[in-house]
């Protein structure tokens, strides 16, 4: 098979030598809270500049790869998502770490991270053409109600009130309304402020939300901030590989759900590591403690936010359309090196896309054992660091995190407002990643809403395009289960529980 | 219909006056939606409208509920610790313009770090040591993300 | 130990009246910081990477790229009053954007056109408009014949409320006298997404998705005055009896209030990275047509925009 000669061509030292270097970045830029992958991707553009074009990008491609999986290393560790693919992580990695399993949390991270990231690249490799045929027909009421199941789906997966979760959501999507509007092209509630001119910018956004609260309560008390390591680390390697061959469903189920969605244009990690999610509690066993430290919540965040990586290139190299937003830049780092997009890529050029998918192959494989020793060096020195250390790091990376990315002195500032507003509205008991989600999925659920409308309009078939096209229909019946199911569910159980009892 | 409950306690008091101030905002994003195009009103009026029948949701809920959930999880550790610490992070970011991120961050790491451990611990030997670490961490991120990944960190204007 | 301080006394010195000339005489002299107003994966961030690629080699100076997308572009340009006037913080101007938005946002947009400061026009893309590759319509005369036959549920998607797809498309309906329908969409790449997707008949974008896409999306019309030897075969809009032209125009800025003679070592320096061989090539490859107008007639260019998209601009204004 061809795939086989350009592993061995993929396997010279040079392209070797790249792709770690690539991951080793990758992953440390991607623990930095708020240095997000297109970031990473972005900033190391100039390097692969200096490469050939199929080592450049297979150095873009493992950066991006690395900095997936590194997100989780603060998401496990401070529960601040390193990127936002990594806010499910938090979910169950920090329960995890508190309790002294944060050296086994970062090595399931790892793996899972891996299975995933093999995933979508070999889903891309055999699927290709046709998958990217299923990411055409995402049109605008496609977009608008896939945003609508993940405002569901957060919502439900809020600890406490769902209620208070939804309240959360729409509080997000009303800070996503703040400037200018895609569908109007008129400027909401920036008041003449130069700092909300684009908008509330997700990244410090997240931070703030996410992370801040977070500071401030480790401030709060002088104990040390994760217990000791339960246990030692040689164990932890096949403790990890037991917890996942325990959950092997999870981790295929996820790493697939996270290929699917990966392969949506502009739809990204942090929305299929929360579907994967979602599903993965859904469908937990009684046992399962999903959201208070349950393996079985990294499994399925991790896995899918790496497959998302190879699918995303699928509409990538296909269609020419940015799957996730780092593909966005691999895509101009294309054009820059002169590589032609298109169905040409794969006809004529077709040695391009198996030496880099080789490359990408080699590179997740050894994402194992460099995140694994990343992982557990930086798991000891975090457990060993004094508070005094760690807190004035973790404000320091959160001021580096809001600032890195656009140069914006504002953005701090708005990291440092909506961490009060989230730590503030925490104490009230509504919860901060809806927030997250209603700010990321408010353009989405916006844009096409509108612009199904336009066209529905113009040609005279509203309904038609909100409810007669078969993906808007699977996603209104993903939506009403989301809602229907759970009390439905809880209604049966407890109804068995009565009858058990009545026996 | 509803059996209104004498009493109001805090968790639920809380409740309320959270949901309340969500449907004040609900509120203003319908009045202020009024301003904008019409293809530009729809969601925040939506938005506005949605805020505001989920507080009122909230507030029946919690009136009519019988008994009474959990609350949210208490505060532990010191309230006056974490406003501290609010407060001279506000300040931090306000005078991270003028004196730069080096300084700025230096000073972060002297000033945490004292303020910090609580138990006997503090020595001054172990402060300072701490600081002289900041002070190496902070350079080091400046020098890894000016230097090499070309990523600018916020500059000094008063020297 | 004498000898020691005598000589950083004297090293001291020399450094202080180097660092006391005020006078520039090489530009760069350290790195060069580029603000894009848009990602680093759209036609305006590939512009700039064009050139980062050689400003090493060309200037033995990098270039700093940091890409501030928001608010289709004037998030950036908000921005460039702050920016320091030695010639070191420089933004990625785009023509017409910067033209028409002010005007539709009045004291909204966050700037005025006086902020805008050009001093190197480098590259010109021109507009055209495209349909899927396998769609029923072939030729410009079936799309206008699709538009005439049922006026307003034709579909044509483009970037933005107010942005050069947003003023070539009422550009053409004026020139045409029929009506069809505009669909906003976030950035080029959306754009070209709805367009494949089928959600939308047609849409206006630019010349570089063109060579991006050239097997699966098919181009109508070019909205340039003469044909692009890119795409000979490609007609232009004013040959077809339509009288549109709408070209975007790229150019670096300076803040405002900058000396003219840093001026003009600005537009010298990236004149010479501009005309290098290989970034002149990428760039004709990748369809941005490159254009040279440097300082200072950069300032009558700027000014002749401004009046050509000044009507525009307030008629786009006036639909709403």
């Amino acid at each position: 098979m061809e795939f086989l000669h350009h592993i061995t061509v993929a396997f010279s030292p040079y392209i070797l030598a790249v792709g770690t270097c690539g991951l080793f970045l990758g992953i440390l830029l991607g623990a930095l809270p708020g240095l997000s992958s297109t970031f990473s991707c972005a900033v190391m553009l100039p390097i692969s500049f200096s490469m050939d074009p199929v080592p450049g990008l297979i150095f873009l491609g493992t950066v991006y790869m690395g900095s997936t999986y590194g997100g989780s290393f603060s998401a496990i560790l401070i529960k601040t998502p390193g990127t936002p693919q990594s806010i499910t992580t938090t979910f169950d990695g920090f329960p995890m770490a508190k309790r002294g399993e944060g050296g086994l949390a970062l090595s399931i991270a790892c793996m899972a991270s891996v299975i995933g990231g093999l995933t979508g690249i070999f889903v891309f490799l055999w699927l290709a053409p046709p998958l990217a045929e299923f990411a055409l027909m995402f049109g605008p009421a496609e977009y608008f109600w896939l945003a609508l199941f993940g405002l569901t789906i957060i919502a439900s997966l809020s600890e406490g009130n769902l209620v208070k979760g939804l309240i959360s959501g729409f509080f997000g999507l009303a800070l996503s309304q703040i400037g200018v509007s895609v569908v109007s092209g008129d400027m909401r509630f920036t008041y003449g402020n130069p700092a909300l001119i684009g908008g509330i910018p997700i990244i410090p956004a997240t931070i703030g939300l996410l992370c801040l609260p977070v500071a401030i309560d480790l401030i709060a008390d002088p104990d040390h901030h994760l217990s000791t390591p339960l246990t030692k680390r040689s164990n932890n390697f096949l403790r990890a590989a037991r917890a996942i061959w325990d959950r092997k469903r999870n981790a295929i189920q996820s790493s697939l759900i996270g290929t699917l969605v990966g392969i949506i244009p502009a739809a990204g990690g942090a929305i299929a590591s929360l579907v994967a999610y979602a599903e993965a509690s859904r469908t937990a066993k009684k046992s399962d403690r999903f959201g208070d430290g349950d393996p079985g919540g990294i499994i399925a965040s991790e896995s899918a936010n790496n497959a998302t990586v190879g699918s995303g290139l699928i509409p990538t190299f296909v269609l020419g359309i940015p799957g996730t937003p780092p593909d966005a830049v691999i895509l101009g780092a294309m054009m820059v090196h002169g590589v032609q997009i298109g169905p040409k890529l794969f006809t004529e050029h077709n040695d391009i896309v198996l030496t880099f998918l080789s490359g990408m192959t080699i590179a997740t494989v050894l994402m194992l054992p460099v995140g694994l020793f990343l992982g557990r060096f930086i798991y000891s020195a975090v457990t060993k660091m004094p508070k005094s250390y760690l807190v004035p790091m973790v404000a320091l990376m959160l001021v580096i995190g809001s600032f890195a990315i656009q140069n914006n002195y504002h953005d701090i500032v708005i990291m440092l407002v909506l961490g009060i507003v989230a730590w503030v509205i925490n104490r009230f008991g509504f919860p901060a990643p809806p927030i997250v989600l209603g700010l990321l999925l408010g353009p989405i659920a916006e844009q096409g809403f509108a612009q199904a409308l336009m066209i529905g309009r113009a040609k005279d078939a509203v309904l038609e395009i909100f409810f007669a096209r078969p993906i808007s229909v699977a996603l209104i019946g993903c939506i009403l289960a989301a809602i229907v199911l759970p009390p439905l569910l809880r209604r049966s159980s407890l109804n068995r529980l009565r009858m058990r009892k009545n026996v | 219909m509803f059996k209104l409950k004498m009493k109001i306690d805090g968790n639920r008091a809380k409740n309320i006056l959270g949901s309340l101030t969500f449907g004040v905002l609900g509120s203003f994003m319908c009045y202020a939606s009024q301003d904008f195009e019409s293809a530009g009103q729809v969601t925040p009026a939506f938005i506005g409208c949605g805020l505001i029948a989920l507080s009122i949701l909230l507030v029946l809920v919690e009136l009519c509920k019988r008994e009474l959930l959990p609350p949210p999880t208490a505060i532990t550790g010191s309230l006056i610790r974490r406003s501290l610490f609010i407060g001279f992070m506000a300040i931090w970011v306000v005078a991270l313009p003028y004196l730069g991120f080096v300084v700025a961050g230096c000073l972060a790491f002297a000033i945490i770090s004292a303020a910090v451990p609580k138990n006997s611990n503090k020595t001054s030997a172990y402060v300072a040591l701490n600081t002289a670490a900041g002070v190496l961490t902070t350079i080091g991120f400046w020098v890894v993300l000016t230097a090499f990944l070309k990523v600018p960190l916020p500059e000094a204007t008063f020297f | 130990m004498r000898l020691i301080v005598k000589g950083c006394l004297v090293s001291l010195a020399i450094f202080s009246a180097l660092c006391a000339s005020s006078t520039v005489h090489a530009f760069p002299e350290k790195s060069v910081r580029l603000t894009v107003g848009f990602g680093p994966g759209g036609p305006s961030g590939i512009a700039a990477r064009f050139m980062q690629k050689r400003f090493t080699a060309v200037t033995g100076q990098e270039l700093i790229i940091i890409n501030k997308p928001g608010a289709g572009g004037a998030k950036a340009w908000s921005q460039i009053k702050k920016d320091k006037k030695d010639g070191y913080e420089l933004t990625l101007l785009n023509f017409p954007h910067t033209v028409l938005q002010p005007i539709a946002r009045g004291k909204n947009a966050g700037y005025s056109y006086e902020d805008i400061q050009p001093v190197l026009y480098y590259t010109s893309v021109p507009q055209v408009l495209a349909v899927r590759k396998d769609s029923p319509i072939k030729t410009f005369k079936d799309l206008v014949s699709a538009i005439k036959a049922k006026p307003g549920s034709v579909t044509i998607g483009g970037t933005g409320i107010g942005g050069s797809n947003h003023s070539a498309f009422y550009k053409l309906n004026k020139a045409g006298g029929f009506k069809a329908a505009y669909v906003p969409f976030k950035d080029t790449s959306s754009t070209i997404a709805g367009l494949k997707s089928g959600s939308t008949d047609a849409a206006w974008t630019f010349t570089t998705q063109g060579v991006k896409d050239g097997e699966s999306i098919r181009m109508l019309a070019i909205a340039s005055e003469k044909r692009m030897s890119l795409f000979p075969e490609l007609p232009t809009l004013t040959e077809l009896g339509y009288p549109v032209v709408d070209v975007a125009y790229w150019s670096i800025g300076v803040p405002p209030g900058t000396p003219s003679n840093i001026r003009q070592l600005v537009s010298d320096a990236f004149q010479k990275v501009v005309n290098d061989a290989s970034v002149k090539a990428d760039m004709s490859k990748g369809g941005y047509q490159p254009i040279l107008i440097p300082y200072p007639k950069s300032n009558e260019f700027k000014a002749r925009l401004g009046r050509d998209y000044g009507a525009v601009g307030k008629a786009l204004s006036k639909k709403k």
